[in-house]
């Protein structure tokens, strides 16, 4: 492929005083201002959600922070098979698979470890899955850490965390204008 | 020369070959599961069909000699469907357990589903269950639900190993391999049944679990464990050496290594010493290089200025560069006439593969340091003088010996012995200052096997720490005592050595094969 140089050139006065763009862009929220304040129940009608108050509802599909399943035991489904760690891009998941006690499964993650700082919450890890031992349906955003230590979940967290309940069948903006969170 | 056309191509043959050899030399890709270059035919596996023109069925290739004027065909559309049905028929009550195995990643079963088969399983009833993790010994562990009962590993124990710990159990689909009552698969060779296994059937307990086969990096090396100088894979991942497998030469090991070597892995990862250690009165400390060295320098120095004795001692693991390096400092900079040499004790020896001497570069060493016009002697009468504080300064170069302890007590005792080693151990303690030295698996250089061929070493990883092979310690030293010898690297060493050693300018470092070459003493 051919490299396209583009040249820097140094911005105008005009551009530099920034005040027409200032004014363009007020331009736009006031257009939007009056359109919701006419039009008000059309589709011209730009819908917003009151943030914090009210939280938009995430589809059915979305990816929050992971979980791992346990089994009926309460041990981890997981069998220490590294695919995950495989298939993820961004190097976040470290296992140390170890022999298990007993008889009936022979591997089992000795450490499981998820450095959420650099997970790219892509969903391959769970993709990659032979045992559907890992899920990203918790629907919980990545929390804030206060260091980086703190972003590295690992297997007793992972295992204690929830799936979102069944999702009920009406789902969307009518949802939220309810101000009900979907499945509370 | 007889001819054979196989898949259009005439190949020439010896007589007595069989269509799969001719047909691999040649590139041209038979799959197959039980046959082995080094063990007898078994032709059980029924992988290796292939079409022999005028012959009324499928022939196994593995085990039909081939014949003058013989047309075969290993594309054709019945071989490729045999194929397939073979291996529905291998997978039929496999357990498909891939990601607990070991396996996967380099098993058979995986590359030709991908490759011959990719039909789903016709198996509609339940699959048979076998055991799963039988310890069949130290070191093998063995999956019956996983084994395709090619009696790879049989054939190994009665034909290479020449005990017969394994033998088929039962019959048909309920057909097992086992070992014998009261008699466990503890041959010294065992683990080579583990790398024979074309499934997952066999693992190794040592490195089971341990990584994900397609995570490791592999080199070409040699075995540090005694003076065959077998050729071995590191397989390594983050500069952490997980397993060390046979590499291929006809000349040395064949395709097998001893457990023993095998286990010489723990060498490049255990208790390493990573920066240079410094003892006050009883204290240990760690220090940084930029203190260490000039330290260590000033004591050599005082010794060497005062004209007194210093006294040397050389690891027998050392390399014949790092020994070269060694001897050049003993001569020229600290005006000895002999190095002590040490190394591990002697083992047992065996028809296989096994020396009795546990080191890998005795020759190398002794060669190196002969030509340089030193005598070598044995370690007691440098611990002697050690104990009579003859030297004013020694240095212990390398850890590799068995009674470490003695030595130990005398460096302790003597006080001024600087070390360099690869491990912490008792002597980095006792030393007045250690320098973190490279193991076999980043060390680059020439050993000198017990049967004369010089092999090359080849880093399988840079040193992660502040650790450097041995002759660049005594190098940085000699540096330190006010002399330079541009002797940074292998290659620069190799080419002083090939030029003041005759014996090493026959035997070039360039041209040290993967394979080796022989090395003789004289120089002829
Ligand atoms: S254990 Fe492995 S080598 Fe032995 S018969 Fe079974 S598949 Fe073959
Ligand atoms: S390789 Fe020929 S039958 Fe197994």
């Amino acid at each position: 492929m051919a490299l396209r140089v583009r040249e820097r050139t140094s911005m105008s006065l005009y551009e530099r005083s920034f005040l027409p763009e200032v004014v363009r862009g007020l331009g736009v929220t006031l257009r939007h201002f009056f359109t919701n304040l006419i039009f008000r129940g059309s589709w011209r009608y730009t819908e917003t959600v009151r943030y914090p108050f009210e939280k938009r509802t995430y589809p059915e599909r979305f990816r929050g922070q992971h979980r791992l399943l346990p089994r009926e035991d309460g041990s981890p489904r997981c069998v220490a098979c590294y695919l995950c760690a495989t298939a993820c891009p961004a190097y976040c998941i470290h296992i140390v698979a170890g022999e298990s006690p007993e008889r009936a499964v022979e591997k089992y993650p000795v450490a499981f470890e998820i450095d959420l700082l650099r997970c790219i919450y892509c969903g391959f890890c769970v993709e990659a899955c032979p045992e559907d031992a890992i899920r990203m349906d918790t629907g919980i955003h990545t929390p804030a850490f206060l260091s980086r230590e703190d972003g590295v979940v690992g297997r007793v967290d992972l295992l204690s965390l929830l799936g979102r309940p069944q999702t009920p069948e009406a789902f969307g903006a009518q949802n939220v204008r309810e101000g009900k969170p979907r499945g509370q | 020369m007889p001819t054979v056309t196989i898949d259009g191509q005439r190949l020439e043959f010896a007589p007595g070959q069989s269509i799969i050899e001719v047909a691999t030399k040649a590139g041209i890709e038979i799959p197959y599961y039980c046959w082995h270059a080094k063990l007898s035919v078994a032709a059980n596996c029924r992988m290796c069909l292939v079409e022999v023109e005028k012959a009324p069925k499928l022939v196994p290739s593995c085990q039909t000699p081939c014949a003058d004027g013989m047309v075969v065909r290993t594309t054709s559309e019945k071989v490729k469907e045999t194929q397939r049905s073979v291996h529905e028929f291998l997978l039929l009550n496999h357990p498909v357990d891939c990601p607990i195995c070991d396996q996967a990643g380099e098993c058979k079963l995986q590359n030709y589903y991908m490759t011959v088969q990719l039909t789903k399983s016709p198996m509609r009833e339940p699959r048979l269950k076998k055991h799963k993790r039988e310890e069949l010994g130290p070191y093998v562990i063995y999956d019956a639900e996983r084994c395709i009962m090619c009696t790879r590993c049989v054939r190994f124990m009665e034909e290479v190993a020449k005990e017969r710990q394994l033998g088929v159990f039962q019959r048909g689909n309920h057909a097992e391999i086992g070992t014998f009552p009261g008699q466990p698969l503890d041959h010294p060779y065992s683990l080579n049944v583990v790398d024979l296994c074309p499934v997952g059937a066999l693992t190794s307990s040592v490195f089971r679990f341990k990584q994900r086969v397609w995570y490791l990096t592999r080199s070409p090396s040699i075995c540090s464990g005694c003076a065959k100088g077998c050729n071995i894979h590191i397989d390594q991942r983050s500069s952490i050496v997980y397993r060390l497998l046979p590499r291929d030469n006809d000349a040395v090991n064949q395709c097998w290594l001893c457990d023993e070597g095998r286990l010489t892995y723990t060498r490049a990862n255990d208790a390493r010493l990573t920066e240079p250690l410094m003892r006050e009165a009883e204290a240990v400390e760690p220090l940084p290089v930029k203190k260490a060295l000039p330290a260590a320098a000033a004591l050599l120095q005082s010794a060497v200025q005062a004209k007194q004795p210093v006294a040397l001692a050389l690891s027998l693991s050392a390399t014949c560069e790092e020994a070269f390096v060694v001897g050049k400092l003993a001569r020229e900079l600290c005006g000895a006439t002999s190095v002590a040499l040490f190394g591990y004790a002697e083992g047992v020896a065996d028809a296989l593969l096994k020396k009795a001497d546990k080191n890998p570069n005795r020759a190398g060493v002794t060669a190196v340091l002969g030509g340089l016009g030193l005598t070598v002697t044995e370690l007691a009468p440098f611990l002697k003088a050690l104990n009579q504080k003859q030297p004013a300064v020694a240095l212990v170069l390398g850890h590799e010996l068995t009674e470490s302890e003695v030595l130990a007590k005398a460096m302790r005792a003597h006080g001024n012995v600087l070390h360099v080693a690869a491990t912490r151990t008792a002597l980095a303690e006792a030393a007045r200052v250690s320098f973190p030295s490279v193991s076999f698996a980043e060390a680059d250089g020439t050993w000198i096997s017990g049967d004369g061929r010089m092999q090359r070493l080849m880093p399988a990883f840079a040193p992660t720490s502040e650790a450097r092979p041995i002759h660049t310690w005594v190098a940085e030293l000699a540096q330190a005592l006010g002399v330079t010898w541009m002797l940074g690297t292998p290659a620069t060493i190799r080419a002083e050595m090939e030029r003041v050693l005759p014996a090493f300018a026959a035997a070039k470092i360039t041209h040290v094969a993967p394979q080796g070459q022989p090395f003789t003493p004289d120089g002829a």
